[in-house]
């Protein structure tokens, strides 16, 4: 029996063996910590590529709401959606939503993990490397609040990595936020590297983008504080991009990339594989990365073609064939449906504009059903008659045929077309999406010399823009906010955050109210969005005040 | 390491107790000139045998001499009483003397003779024959038979034999009494599982439920979850339809709010950790039992505040081999399916859909007029259907010898549901054995081997359930068609089905092996489990090129392989001994420890140059992906329990439990878990001996301390994610992995405890025609493992804490009546009633004020019930002509809210979101079953109807206007025009600005089981080789009655078309035929 007890002993001590002082102590297999990844360069990088990701997720796969429901857009749906009805952007609204959960648990979250933990001693990293690094983070930040503060107006600050809650968050005020912008973006400049051309590079942010960003909220800063010096900020930034100092940036005009497609030079910028450097084109300061079904490249995710583009499988023939998806077209939904400011008024002065050319915008469509010999090949033609718009036979009588010239019938801005590698239906390219693009700093320093009075500098760098396009140049007297913002719709309508140039500008109603389609009811207090009600309702420790003019405002 | 306790238990070892001792004792004697009775004395203190005898048949005064060593019992009696007419038989550790007579040697009175033997047929020696209220009385023969002198005729003879049911029967004219004893195997004698050891239940303190798995194996129950469902009072089982699932279960109501709600489920004495109960064949059980008291469950610590399930499987009864086959063969078909537009509902719903737009057209797409003009028109139902068998044959050996117990089975499940492509195949292999090495050691094993199939990607019923009636599904080559409606929101249901090869399947190898030492101490034995759990999972996809009518699908290729191995080494020591016949003590120590660890292997490749490989073609891509996964989680226990029990009439229960876990903080990876129980069994007690029909009254009290770990390993850890943070810098460039936090770190994240009373009374009247019990519980859950919303400014979304408290209190009702009981015919219904009230009673406290606070971002409210919706108040539908100024969105056909509120407290003529309400929740108010048995001869008839009563759930599905409702098809249900201004149901293109919920009522009454079966006589088998046969025909789920209107209303999901929830659709309704032989 005392064996048996020995063997009982032996057992129990094999069992309690393994039970050491760490024996329940954890570390993940398969996941990093804080702890065990930002310890050099290498890993505080690779927070940086998630900043990217995450840059690229703006949207998230949302309607562009930075462009719909503005003096370029309105939507084509029949419904009070997508900024038809103002009334309908509520604090529970999913594009309140996105913008405010993409700005802090995306971008904010990682670029203040970046720039607390950099501080940290013991990381084994140069300190050429640690200011590159954290200048980039503060880059996104920066263009983050941008965000932010022109949409919801001021809005909390978080400056560090919170590694407990917090319920007290309380909004800072409009000033606070652009001042807390530029003093990233004066690191920033500091510490980003010039641009280089280097196809592993693209994609990248260089210090030209911190400067073409400075020169914008220096304007907003302006205009909040009423002092002239930042516009001489303002233009002092925007000319470190043209003048060459930050790196070779120049407007392209010559044709290039894929020459064998007909075309002029302003729509060789959005052919499918043209946006970065390594292809030529020396205008890109920042684009947003696509690659066909690579991981991490994002395929199919550039909406643009989709969102943007007419509904036109809804149209159909006087013998009842629909117009076809097809690879030169994709399939477009009309849920970013271009005003007729942009259609039209803005071109009328000047049609032969080449951003106005058959390149660029698609006015003419063919019929293309090969079931319908009768059509195939020739123009959708149309009449407008007692409201509705009738599609015209050969013989250019009217039709029974009635088509939505709102949703599915209406010129398509030819700039959302490329390669569709999904599959037309699919809708979607893996086009590389412009952020920033020099024409736009031109035109960023034209307004900053027309807010400080200068108007003669501010036709000149307009004309430069105007010039490439083939347009007619426009005099100093000609010049004034309208024709800024025109000028800006004709370059830039698609890549342009136009809601936040309007916000920005304070004139978001007043151009709705004038020129969007649909959504002229806009009342005053509908220029800034409403605070997300579950962040009110979380934040529990503290009021988060709403925007006034929306249910649970004071 | 604190210091290890030596495991030392006192105890009853039931698996000691099992047969094969008389055969392995030895005993070793040497007496001189003794009387035979200090012979047999001796013998008993030397060994576990006790003598059965009646000292008027055998002169125990004779005096031998009898020297034995080593020698096996038999062989001494053979020598004690060799030269007499006694016989000996040994029963296990019961040794029966009886004479050849038999006979009494006073011949006065009635002679009454006869013969006793059990269900079988087979003779019972050794039963208790004694004429009640005096001493007078017999042992039965070798051959079963009695025979008694001297007996008046008013005299009743009770007859009594361990683990058989005592039986009285009143002589009067008789000579002749022959009896059949019935095996005492369900009531209060029966013995459970308790959880490290098992117990009568009639010493039970705590709310413990057995199921027996007989009762229910006429059933198509391939999972043995569907055997609980709607039959045991607080346990609530929610089927999700599909093949070969696992049903979700909650007992006694919902406790933790995001820690899970799962209960423990222990397989023969091992916790199962990585396995499911789809991973036992249902035949293969022999009992479940249920603890759903903190007392009962207390000895698992800190898994068990969600309940435990004991499942023990089978061992062999007879010493005779018996196989049997049990097999049945069936079809499903959906049991209710939510009913969407017809042909001509959808086109009018395009007509309305259109003026609701203002004129503008809602043409339908090319594809459905082309249907339309073709005179077609189809259910999406019928397009996901598939022809839907399912059949399920097992069969077993078993038996046991004096050394060896055995039990081998093997079973095959082969189950589709009618969803297309919904399919599973199971195949089991289990090999139970238990062995008697000598007198002091046991070892053993009960190992299962599960291979599970779970191949196809099954169609969509979320896709579906958009579906044009004027789809078309397939080209007239058979190939699926992309958009079958023509519009890219509906995509096929059936196309990844059909063009998906999918493989998908499970190993599960589950094997614990023990050994069982008897110490030196009497009642004193040391167990060892060492259990290891192996699961190899492997998933493989294979998706070849489509290009087709602009629809694009590159070739795709991957493999999946996971492998988990959880491992537990437990060592027992158990004391059991009764002094002075009165006083019982049981005793248990228990220390072991855990691991599980998880770890896999994915690879992709996408353009494959060449689709001929399928899935083994995956290096074939030009793009490949490859990653990595891995997670271990380990945890510590020790355990101590003592029972003491007196006169079988009071007893006390305690447990303490200490566990530590990997996955909690730092700070905080103990925990510790005492509980206490105490029983009385009035009945026994003088003062009741008078009350005849109350056969059996216990009253029971325990109080406990539970734990929750349900989180997953490293949730205290903050946690930074490298899988979905790719980028790709320029054109063609290779990829940048990006990583990301994605959780907050909780140093001092710990147990969520529920600390819980229960009261309960078992009866049992009228010679057990009523019996059952009553269970009041109340149970404070307190430091939840919340996930809790945080001001995402943080950049988190949620935080996982030990914050905020639930309460749950309720009442259990079972009722078991013998209704009818004449000529052969039985009529018995079983009713359970289980009522819960879940009520959250603290929460996190944010303004400092002391107090908790509600979080409506969550949903959660103090003094509420948890899954509450807060939410505006319906008021009906704005119509043409009311002044809509309060909601100036408004347009008649809209929602109308009411004004419920304002900044001020008061209405304020606005509908803003202070007009929230609390609404109801979605938790039932009660769930009652009825099983009704009728049987007469062999023919037996068994019905359960199932309900759950209350609770509302949001379906925004009966609303269009959330649903593209120009675009898709909806729910057959009316909506509001001009010409039709119902005052219910709103316009059919409500775009439900504030996000509205539309709630229904969850309510319903289901037939749920249904089973016809026929035993066939013994008469009618005695020519041929089979023992018993039975056949039967069953179906289940075969009616619901409710008035939800979306999937099935029991799990309420899927009302979001889209949503992953859609995949728990349709439950089906299933009819089978079955077979049992036994050989």
């Amino acid at each position: 029996m005392k064996k048996i007890i020995y063997i009982i002993l032996i057992l129990v001590a094999v069992s309690t063996g393994a039970c050491k002082e760490n024996y329940l102590n954890e570390t993940p297999l398969d996941k990093f910590s804080p702890e065990n990844l930002l310890v050099n360069k290498a890993g505080f990088e690779s927070v940086i590529y998630a900043l990217h990701v995450s840059a690229r997720d703006e949207e998230g796969g949302n309607i562009p709401a930075m462009a719909v429901g503005t003096d370029v857009a309105t939507s084509g749906v029949g419904d009070g959606r997508f900024f038809n009805n103002y009334k309908e952007i509520t604090p529970t609204n999913g594009d309140v939503n996105q913008w405010w959960d993409w700005a802090y648990t995306k971008i904010l979250k990682n670029a203040n993990l970046i720039i607390t933990r950099a501080e940290n001693p013991d990381i084994k990293w140069t300190e050429a490397e640690k200011n590159s690094i954290v200048a980039e983070a503060k880059f996104f930040r920066a263009y983050t609040y941008n965000v932010l503060v022109n949409i919801y107006n001021g809005v909390p600050i978080v400056d560090k990595e919170f590694t407990e809650p917090k319920y007290d968050f309380v909004r800072s005020s409009r000033l606070e936020v652009l001042k807390f912008i530029e003093s990233d973006l004066d690191y920033a400049v500091l510490y980003l590297p010039n641009v280089v051309t280097d196809s592993k590079k693209d994609g990248r942010i260089f210090k030209a983008a911190a400067y073409h960003l400075l020169s914008e909220v220096c304007i907003s800063l302006g205009k909040e504080t009423g002092t002239a010096t930042y516009y001489d900020k303002s233009i002092a930034s925007a000319t470190k991009v043209i003048d060459g100092s930050t790196g070779q940036y120049k407007l392209m005009t010559s044709r290039f990339g894929n020459l064998a497609r007909p075309g002029d030079v302003f729509s060789d910028l959005f052919w499918t594989g043209q946006q970065n450097r390594a292809s030529g084109n020396l205008e890109t300061i920042w684009a947003l990365q696509y690659e066909y079904i690579t991981p991490g490249g994002g395929t199919g995710n550039n909406n643009h073609d989709r969102w943007w583009g007419p509904k036109f499988e809804d149209v159909t023939d006087p013998t009842g064939k629909k117009l076809l998806v097809c690879d030169s077209l994709g399939r477009s939904q009309g849920g970013v449906r271009p005003n007729n400011y942009y259609f039209y008024d803005i071109w009328k002065d000047n049609w032969n504009d080449m951003r106005n050319s058959k390149y660029n915008i698609r006015r003419t469509w063919f019929w293309n059903n090969t079931a319908s010999p009768t059509y195939l090949r020739t123009p959708v033609k149309t009449v407008v008659e007692g409201g509705k718009v009738y599609i015209l036979k050969l013989d250019g009588t009217k039709s029974s045929i009635t088509v939505d010239s709102v949703r599915a019938f209406y010129p398509q801005i030819r700039k959302i077309e490329g390669l569709m590698p999904n599959g037309p239906a699919n809708g979607r390219t893996d086009n590389d999406q412009y952020r920033m693009r020099l024409a736009e700093t031109y035109l960023l320093r034209a307004e900053a010399y027309f807010h400080k009075g200068d108007a003669v500098l501010a036709a000149s760098d307009i004309n430069i823009v105007r010039a490439r396009a083939q347009a007619k140049l426009v005099t100093s007297a000609q010049i004034n906010l309208d024709y800024i913002l025109d000028e800006r719709a004709r370059e830039l309508t698609v890549e342009e955050s136009r809601r936040k140039t309007l916000c920005r500008l304070g004139i978001l109603v007043d151009r709705v109210k004038k020129y969007n389609m649909k959504s002229k009811d806009i009342e005053a207090y509908q220029q800034w969005w409403p605070i997300p009600q579950k962040a009110i309702d979380a934040n529990r420790g503290a009021e988060l005040l709403q925007n006034p003019g929306y249910p649970g405002a004071k | 390491m604190r210091l290890m306790i030596l495991m030392f238990i006192l105890g009853i070892n039931s698996l000691l107790a099992a047969s094969g001792y008389s055969q392995s004792t030895k005993i070793s004697l040497k007496m001189a000139d003794t009387r035979v009775e200090d012979v047999l004395n001796n013998i008993e203190s030397k060994s576990e045998f006790f003598f059965l005898f009646n000292q008027k048949q055998i002169d125990v005064n004779r005096k031998v001499s009898i020297e034995a060593k080593d020698e096996k019992i038999s062989d001494i009696l053979d020598e004690l009483f060799a030269g007499t007419d006694v016989k000996h038989q040994v029963i296990d550790r019961q040794i029966v003397l009886t004479t050849t007579s038999g006979t009494e040697t006073q011949q006065q009175g009635k002679k009454v003779t006869g013969k006793i033997t059990d269900s079988s047929g087979a003779s019972l020696p050794g039963v208790s024959v004694v004429v009640k209220g005096t001493t007078t009385g017999v042992i039965t023969d070798n051959n079963g038979n009695y025979t008694l002198s001297n007996i008046s005729e008013n005299a009743t003879l009770q007859f009594s034999f361990v683990g058989m049911k005592m039986q009285e029967i009143i002589i009067a004219s008789q000579t002749n009494v022959n009896v059949v004893l019935a095996d005492e195997t369900i009531g209060i004698e029966e013995v459970v599982a308790i959880g490290y050891g098992t117990a009568r239940k009639k010493d039970l303190t705590g709310a413990l439920i057995r199921l027996n798995a007989d009762d229910k194996a006429t059933l198509p129950n391939i999972n043995a979850v569907q055997t609980m469902r709607g039959s045991v009072a607080g346990l609530r089982v929610t089927d999700n339809g599909k093949a070969g699932s696992d049903g979700s279960i909650v007992i006694r109501g919902n406790r933790s709010i995001t820690a899970g709600n799962e209960p423990l489920i222990v397989l023969d004495g091992i916790p199962m950790v990585g396995s499911k109960l789809s991973d036992i064949s249902s035949n293969d059980i022999e009992s479940i039992d249920i603890l759903k008291d903190a007392s009962s469950a207390a000895i698992y610590g800190s898994r068990a505040t969600n309940g435990v399930i004991l499942v023990t499987t089978k061992r062999g009864k007879n010493s005779k081999p018996v196989l049997s086959y049990s097999g049945y063969y069936g079809f499903s078909d959906f049991a209710r399916t939510p009913n969407l537009m017809g042909p001509d509902k959808y086109l009018q719903l395009k007509k309305d859909a259109s003026v609701f737009l203002g004129g503008q057209a809602t043409p339908l797409n090319p594809i459905e007029q082309e249907v339309l003009d073709a005179g077609g028109a189809s259910s999406p139902w019928d397009a996901i259907s598939q022809n839907a068998p399912m059949m399920n044959h097992d069969l077993s050996v078993a038996g046991k010898t004096d050394q060896v117990n055995y039990y081998f089975s093997g079973s095959y499940a082969d189950q589709k549901s009618v969803i297309m492509c919904d399919q599973f195949k199971r195949l089991t292999l289990r090999g139970n054995i238990d062995i008697k090495v000598n007198d002091w050691l046991n070892i053993g094993t009960n190992t299962g081997y599960t291979f599970k199939d779970y191949s196809g990607i099954e169609a969509n019923v979320g896709n579906a359930s958009i579906m044009s009636p004027f789809a078309k599904y397939k080209y007239d080559d058979g190939q699926p068609i992309s958009v079958p409606m023509g519009d890219v929101l509906a995509y096929n249901p059936i196309f990844d089905a059909l063009w998906i090869d999918n493989y998908q399947i499970t190993n599960n190898l589950f094997s614990n092996i023990y050994a069982n030492i008897k110490l030196p101490l009497e009642g004193l034995t040391y167990r060892l489990n060492v259990a290891n759990n192996l699961r190899y999972n492997e998933s493989k996809n294979f998706t070849p090129t489509y290009d087709r009518d602009g629809s694009k699908r590159t070739s795709f290729a991957s493999q999946n392989w996971s492998k988990g191995k959880d491992f537990t080494l437990e060592n027992i020591l158990k004391y059991n001994k009764t002094f002075n016949k009165i006083h019982n003590v049981d005793a248990t120590l228990m220390y072991g420890i855990e691991s599980t660890k998880n770890t896999g292997m994915y690879r992709s490749g996408s353009l494959l140059f060449s689709d001929a490989l399928g899935y083994y073609g995956v290096s074939l891509g030009d793009v490949q992906t490859a990653s990595a996964s891995g997670s271990e989680m380990k945890a510590v226990s020790s355990m101590a329990r003592a029972g003491y029990r007196l006169m079988d009439r009071y007893m006390l229960n305690l447990t303490i439990r200490r566990d530590g876990y990997s996955a909690f903080g730092s700070k905080n990876k103990y925990g510790n878990f005492p509980s206490v129980g105490l029983g009385w069994v009035v009945s026994e007690e003088n003062f009741l001996s008078d009350v005849k029909w109350l056969e059996f009254l216990k009253l029971r009290y325990s109080y406990g301390k539970n734990g929750n770990r349900a989180i997953s390993p490293y949730s205290s850890l903050s946690l930074m994610d490298a899988s979905n943070y790719k980028y790709v810098f320029g054109d063609g460039g290779v990829t940048s992995v990006g990583v990301s936090p994605i959780s907050m770190a909780n140093t001092n994240l710990g147990w969520e405890s529920t600390l819980a009373s229960n009261i309960g009374m078992d009866f049992n009247l009228f010679s057990g025609r009523i019996s059952g019990a009553f269970e009041y519980y109340n149970m404070n859950t307190k430091d939840l493992l919340l996930s809790s919303q945080i001001p995402n400014m943080t950049g988190y979304a949620t935080f996982t804490t030990n914050v905020g408290s639930v309460n749950n209190k309720g009442v259990e009702i079972t009722l078991n009546t013998v209704n009818v009981k004449t000529g052969g015919f039985e009529w018995a219904t079983t009713f359970t009633f289980a009522k819960n009230n879940n009520k959250i009673t603290d929460l996190m406290d944010i303004d400092g004020d002391g107090k908790g606070d509600d979080d409506p971002s969550n949903r959660r409210f103090i003094g509420k019930p948890m899954f509450s919706y807060l939410d505006y108040v319906w008021d009906g539908i704005w119509q043409v002509g009311d002044d809509m100024t309060m909601d100036p969105g408004a347009k008649p056909g809209f929602v109308k809210f009411k004004d419920v509120s304002g900044p001020e407290g008061v209405p304020d003529g606005k509908i803003d979101p202070l007009d929230r309400q609390i609404l109801s929740s979605s938790l039932p108010d009660y769930t009652a079953g009825v099983t009704n048995n009728l049987s007469y001869k062999g023919i037996t008839l068994s019905v359960l109807f199932y309900t759950s009563q209350g609770g509302k759930a949001s379906n925004t599905w009966i609303n269009p206007g959330t649903n593209f409702y120009a675009r898709l098809n909806q729910l057959d249900l009316p909506y509001w025009t001009p010409e039709n201004p119902l005052k219910d149901r709103p316009s059919v293109g409500y775009p439900n600005p504030k996000g509205y919920g539309f709630y229904e009522d969850r309510s319903f009454i289901r037939l749920q089981d249904l089973s016809l079966s026929f035993e066939l006589p013994k008469s009618f088998l005695a020519k041929t080789k089979l023992n018993s046969m039975k056949v039967f025909v069953s179906g289940k789920n075969l009616a619901t009655w409710t008035k939800w209107n979306g999937w099935d209303p029991e799990h309420a999901a899927g009302y979001d078309p889209y949503g992953a929830a859609s995949q728990s659709g349709p439950i089906m309704k299933s009819f089978v035929v079955g077979l049992n032989l036994n050989f």
